[in-house]
């Protein structure tokens, strides 16, 4: 499964959780961090959450997304649909 | 007065002059709708806040960003035999979910080295969905329920455990 439908999936998954004013949408548009964010915090750290495990489920490996890589990165990898896939596709590459 | 200092924020005690901040939260709509509903009342407030400090058996956090400017309060009071009760969590909109995590954990930790305690409790209303899936994804768990509220206990090892894959911590 590509990584930007499991984001999908982990967005649906979110949503459940959400109120229907809170329901993120799964867009290039979409922001997850910074000024212009579409969900708070704990959101944020929710929707990691779940992405971990959806990752863990379909590629038997876990990763951890929050980690000293992406503190490091000069442009948040949390930013959007697009920053996030290619930061999940980075680490799985050096996960072989 | 206790101050921590985290990598994200810092957390300190309350003072009668976060009375204004605190009532900008909790009297906040959105932010409020789970909560026991307060008014806005700067001088209860103030009331509330020295009241709090002829206390010994509760703490009331603000947490700050680096730049020392308040983004959240945390409370741990209700200690019983070997438990703590957490409360009082809310956090600025435009908070980072490092500067959440960090301001908890920090809240958290130091109450553990305070009270020797090995958990923690705490209630959620079983509307509050996103609240819930956060403290279950942080190790804790379901130990009772009324018609409002779920009842929650998690464990100083489980919470560590599971802090530790997204904040950290030396």
């Amino acid at each position: 499964m590509e990584i930007k439908e499991i984001l999908k999936i982990a967005i649906d998954e979110l949503n459940e959780q959400l109120e229907d004013d809170e329901k993120v949408e799964f867009s290039e548009n979409t922001k997850f961090i910074g000024s212009n964010a579409c969900i708070d915090s704990i959101t944020f750290v929710t929707l990691i959450s779940i992405i971990e495990e959806l990752i863990e489920d379909q590629y038997n490996k876990t990763i951890h997304l929050v980690n000293e890589k992406a503190f490091s990165q000069k442009r948040s990898p949390f930013y959007s649909i697009e920053t996030i896939t290619a930061y999940i596709e980075d680490l799985l590459k050096e996960e072989v | 007065m206790i101050i921590i200092k985290g990598k994200f924020v810092n957390i300190r005690e309350v003072d009668i002059n976060d009375a204004k901040f605190i009532l900008s939260l909790r009297c906040n709509n959105k932010k409020s709708k789970y909560l026991h509903k307060t008014e806005y009342n700067l001088q209860k407030q103030i009331d509330y806040i020295k009241k709090y400090q002829t206390l010994n058996d509760e703490l009331y956090f603000i947490i700050e960003s680096k730049k020392n400017k308040p983004i959240g309060t945390y409370r741990i009071y209700d200690l019983k035999q070997d438990s703590f009760c957490i409360g009082s969590w809310l956090m600025k909109d435009n908070c980072t979910p490092f500067e959440m995590m960090e301001g908890e954990y920090l809240c958290k930790n130091y109450a553990f080295e305070q009270t020797g305690f090995e958990k923690f409790h705490f209630d959620v209303r079983k509307d509050n969905k996103k609240v819930i899936k956060y403290h279950k994804m942080m190790g804790a768990q379901v130990v009772a329920e009324n018609e409002l509220d779920y009842l929650f206990e998690c464990s100083k090892e489980d919470y560590l455990k599971n802090i530790k894959k997204y904040l950290i911590i030396q």
